[in-house]
C-alpha cells in the first residue's frame, strides 16, 4: 500500500500549486495596478486638472485660447494666399 | 423597503464594498488557514486507511471538497449572472467574472486528483464515463466564460456576455451531479448524501468535513480579493481608488 503515497503527494502538491497561482496571480495584478497608480500620480495624470493642456484654465477659458490659435493660423493662410504673386495668364 | 435590502443596496457601492470586505477577508484567510491544517492533519495522519483501497483513499480529502466547490461556484456564478442581468448590479457582474478563475481551479483539481486516485484504484487515470466527462465540460464552461469576458474591451458588456453563459452552462450542474444515478458509470456512487447519512466511518467523516469548511473560507477570500482587485482596476481615476491604491491594500 506504501505505493500509493506517491499519488497523494503529487495529488496534493498540485492542487497547492493551484491554489496558489491563483492567488498570486490576483496579488501580481494588484502590485501592477498600485505601480501604475504610482506612475500616474508622478506624471500628475492623477490631478483633478489632469489632460488639461493649461492648468488653471478652465473649459471655457481653453476653448476660446484654441479659437483664438485656430483663428490666428487661418489668418496666416489667407494672408499666404493673398501674398502670392498672380500668374501672368490671369 | 427594509433594513437588510437598505444594507444590501449600499454594499452594490464599490467604496463601502471596498471598506466591508477587508475584515471578512481577513477573517476568512485565517480561518480557512488554520481549518486547512487540522483537515490535513486529521485525513493524512490520523485518518486509518481504507480496508479496500488502502492509503490512495486520502485523496479524497482534497479530490471531493473541491468537487464540491466545483459545482457551488458555478450555481453561485448563475445566481450572481442573472442579477447582474436583471437588477444591473455592478458587484454582481464583479463577482461573475471575479469567481470563474477560482471555479475553474477548483475543477482542474478536481480532475487532476481524480485521475491521480484513478490510477491505482481503478488501473487507469481516465476513462469517458459521464461522471468524467461532464466535469471536463464543467472545465470548458469556465474557460469560456473566462475567455469571452476577455474578448470584451468593454468591461460590462464583457461581464454580461460572460452572466448569459454562466446562466446557460448551469444546466450542466445537474447532470454532474446525478450522472453517476442516471448512467452506469465507473465513477462510484454519492458517498455522502445531505438526506440519506453517510457511508464513511466519522474517523474518515469528520477531516473531510472541516476540509470542505476549509475550501469554503478559502473561496470566500479569494472571491473578496478579486473583486476587490478588479473593482480597484474599474474604478482607478475615481478618488477612492485612487485613495485605496495610495495606502496599503
Amino acid at each position: 500500500m506504501s505505493g500509493h503515497w506517491p499519488y497523494i503527494i503529487a495529488a496534493y502538491t498540485i492542487c497547492f500549486v493551484l491554489f496558489a497561482l491563483d492567488w498570486f496571480a490576483s496579488v501580481i495584478e494588484l502590485k501592477n495596478l498600485k505601480r501604475d497608480s504610482i506612475m500616474r500620480q508622478r506624471r500628475g495624470a492623477n490631478r483633478p486638472d489632469a489632460g488639461n493642456p493649461n492648468p488653471g484654465n478652465t473649459k471655457a477659458d481653453n476653448m476660446q485660447a484654441r479659437n483664438t490659435e485656430l483663428g490666428n493660423k487661418q489668418a496666416v493662410r489667407d494672408q499666404s494666399v493673398n501674398d502670392k504673386p498672380m500668374d501672368a495668364s490671369q | 423597503m427594509n433594513k437588510f435590502w437598505i444594507w444590501l443596496n449600499q454594499l452594490g457601492s464599490p467604496p463601502n464594498f471596498w471598506a466591508w470586505s477587508q475584515p471578512w477577508l481577513r477573517g476568512c484567510l485565517a480561518l480557512a488557514f488554520i481549518t486547512l491544517g487540522i483537515g490535513l492533519y486529521g485525513g493524512l495522519v490520523m485518518a486509518p486507511a481504507d480496508y479496500l483501497q488502502g492509503e490512495s483513499f486520502r485523496i479524497i480529502y482534497i479530490h471531493v471538497p473541491s468537487a464540491w466547490m466545483s459545482l457551488f461556484v458555478f450555481v453561485f456564478m448563475a445566481i450572481q449572472g442573472a442579477a447582474a442581468l436583471i437588477w444591473r448590479i455592478k458587484l454582481c457582474e464583479i463577482f461573475v467574472v471575479a469567481a470563474a478563475p477560482t471555479g475553474a481551479v477548483f475543477t482542474a483539481v478536481t480532475l487532476i486528483t481524480g485521475m491521480l486516485w484513478g490510477k491505482p484504484t481503478w488501473g487507469t487515470y481516465w476513462s469517458w464515463d459521464a461522471r468524467l466527462t461532464s466535469e471536463l465540460v464543467l472545465l470548458f464552461l469556465y474557460l469560456g466564460i473566462i475567455a469571452l469576458y476577455h474578448s470584451y474591451s468593454e468591461h460590462r458588456a464583457g461581464a454580461r456576455a460572460a452572466s448569459i453563459l454562466a446562466l446557460i452552462g448551469v444546466v450542466n450542474v445537474p447532470i454532474i451531479h446525478y450522472s453517476v444515478v442516471w448512467w452506469n458509470t465507473l465513477h462510484q456512487g454519492s458517498t455522502i448524501s445531505l438526506t440519506g447519512g453517510s457511508k464513511m466511518h466519522i474517523s474518515m467523516l469528520w477531516p473531510l468535513l472541516v476540509l470542505t469548511l476549509a475550501t469554503k473560507l478559502y473561496w470566500i477570500a479569494v472571491l473578496l480579493f478579486k473583486s476587490r482587485v478588479l473593482m480597484l482596476k474599474l474604478e482607478r481615476s475615481k478618488t477612492w481608488a485612487r485613495n485605496a491604491l495610495a495606502t496599503n491594500v
